[in-house]
C-alpha cells in the first residue's frame, strides 16, 4: 500500500484540482466508490429511455417499420400470433409443419411395406434357390397320364415312397392323412396328394391302387417305367437306389429320401418337408406357405407399379 | 405275384395291407420285448443267435411269419442302429452335462 500511493500521487500530481486528486486517491485505496458511480450511469441511463418513449407516441410508425407508406399497422387484428417475435413461424407453420411431415411419414411407410411384400414374394418365387420340380410324364392308378400341367391351379404335396415300405411310408401317409383333414377343417385349404413311387418294377398301377386305399381317400399314386420315374426324382432331387442285382421276384427294399414337397398353383416349388414336421406343425407350416401366396397376376402387378418416385427407395 | 413264392422256405409273404402291417409291426414289437428280455441288442450277430432260439423261439417265428423277409432284415438292422445312435446321443449328453458342472464348479 505505502508504495502504491506514492505512484498514483505522482501520476495525479499533474491534475491542478486537489479535491479530484483526493477522490481519485480514496477510489484507489477502497473500492467502495465503484458501486455508487454504476447506479449512477444506469440512472441517466432511465432517464434517456423515458425522454425516448415519451416521444414514440408522436409517430405514427416506427422509423423502419414494413407496413407501407399510407398503410395502419393494425389491419390484422384478427391474429393472435401478431404480437409475438416469431410470429406465423412457431403457430401456423408448427401445424403445417406436422400435417405435412405426417403426411410423408405414412407416406412412406406404405410403400416401404409394399416394396417388402413384393420383395419377399419374390424370394419365395424361388430365384436362387435349387431348382426342384419340372416336366414328368408318369400314369396314375386308373393308367391315365398325369404331368407336370396337372399341378397348376391347386396347392399339391407330393410324397416319394414304395408300397413295399416296411415303416416310414406307412408313417409318413398316416400323417399325411391327418395334415389333410386338419387343413380342410382349420383353414378350408384343400390339396392335391400325390404319391410318387420310386419302384416301378413292383409298384404297377394296380398295386398303387390297392396299396392307397388304405390311407387317405384321394392320394393320387403315380408310376411309370424306369426311365419316367427315374427322369421325375431327378426333377425333384429324390435320391432312390434299388439293390443292383435284384432277381426278378425277390423281395427287396428302395432306400430312399423322406420329403414332402409342397408345390404352389404355378406348378412351383415351394418348400421340402421333412420328417421333423409332426402332424401339428406340418399343418401350420403348409397353412402359412398357402395364406402367404400372391398369384401371378398380382405378383406381377406390384412389381409394375413402378412409380414416379420408386427412385427414393432404391 | 410271383416274388410271394420265392423264398427261402417257400415262405408265403404276407399282403402289403393296413392289416398285415399292424399284425407284422406287433410281432416285430413282441419280439423285440423278448430280447430286450435277454439282453440281446443285435439279433444278427451269429454270436446271439443260440441265445434267441433257446428263448425267443416262439416270437421269432411270429416275427419271421407275419413280415416280409426283406422287412424282417430292415427291422433287426435298425434295431441295433437305433440302439448304438441312442447310446451316442447319451454319451454326448452325459458329457455335456459334465463340461457344464466343471465350468460351474
Amino acid at each position: 500500500m505505502n508504495q502504491v500511493i506514492p505512484q498514483t500521487q505522482r501520476m495525479l500530481s499533474r491534475s491542478s484540482s486537489s479535491g479530484f486528486r483526493r477522490s481519485a486517491l480514496r477510489t484507489v485505496a477502497s473500492m467502495r466508490a465503484i458501486p455508487s458511480s454504476s447506479l449512477l450511469i444506469n440512472k441517466r441511463v432511465n432517464i434517456f429511455r423515458n425522454f425516448h418513449t415519451k416521444f414514440t407516441p408522436l409517430y405514427n410508425k416506427k422509423p423502419l417499420s414494413r407496413v407501407p407508406v399510407g398503410g395502419s399497422e393494425s389491419t390484422s387484428s384478427s391474429s393472435k400470433f401478431k404480437n409475438s417475435t416469431l410470429e406465423f413461424s412457431s403457430g401456423k407453420a408448427m401445424i403445417l409443419f406436422v400435417l405435412v411431415g405426417g403426411t410423408l411419414y405414412y407416406f412412406f411407410e406404405k410403400e416401404k411395406r409394399r416394396i417388402e411384400t413384393v420383395k419377399t414374394a419374390e424370394a419365395n418365387r424361388g430365384y436362387g434357390k435349387p431348382m426342384i420340380g419340372g416336366d414328368f410324364t408318369l400314369y396314375d392308378e386308373n393308367g391315365k397320364e398325369f404331368t407336370e400341367k396337372d399341378l397348376l391351379g391347386k396347392f399339391s404335396i407330393i410324397y416319394f415312397g414304395f408300397s413295399h415300405c416296411p415303416d416310414i411310408c406307412p408313417d409318413e401317409l398316416d400323417k399325411l392323412g391327418v395334415w389333410l383333414d386338419e387343413l380342410r377343417k382349420k383353414y378350408d385349404i384343400i390339396l392335391q396328394p400325390i404319391f410318387i413311387t420310386c419302384d416301378p418294377a413292383r409298384d404297377s398301377s394296380e398295386v398303387l391302387k390297392e396299396y392307397l386305399s388304405d390311407f387317405h381317400e384321394g392320394i393320387i399314386g403315380l408310376t411309370g417305367s424306369y426311365e419316367q420315374v427315374k427322369n421325375c426324382c431327378k426333377k425333384y432331387r429324390v435320391y432312390f437306389s434299388t439293390p443292383p442285382s435284384v432277381k426278378p421276384g425277390q423281395d427287396y427294399l428302395v432306400d430312399h429320401s423322406i420329403f414332402f414337397y409342397l408345390m404352389d398353383p404355378e406348378g412351383q416349388f415351394v418348400e421340402a418337408l421333412g420328417q421333423n414336421y409332426d402332424e401339428e406343425t406340418g399343418v401350420e407350416k403348409i397353412a402359412g406357405h398357402v395364406k402367404n401366396y400372391i398369384p401371378e397376376e398380382k405378383r406381377e402387378a406390384l412389381i409394375n407399379s413402378d412409380k414416379w418416385y420408386s427412385f427414393l427407395f432404391k | 405275384m410271383t416274388w410271394n413264392i420265392i423264398g427261402k422256405k417257400e415262405k408265403k409273404e404276407p399282403p402289403n395291407t393296413r392289416n398285415a402291417r399292424r399284425l407284422c409291426w406287433d410281432s416285430r414289437d413282441e419280439y423285440f420285448k423278448c430280447l430286450d428280455s435277454i439282453n440281446v441288442i443285435n439279433p444278427l450277430d451269429p454270436k446271439n443267435s443260440k441265445k434267441i432260439q433257446t428263448s425267443c423261439k416262439e416270437q421269432s417265428n411270429q416275427f419271421d411269419q407275419n413280415c416280409a423277409t426283406s422287412w424282417i432284415k430292415y427291422f433287426k438292422e435298425k434295431r441295433f442302429v437305433d440302439y448304438k445312435r441312442e447310446r451316442m446321443l447319451k454319451e454326448v449328453e452325459e458329457q455335456q452335462e459334465l463340461r457344464d458342472s466343471e465350468r460351474k464348479s
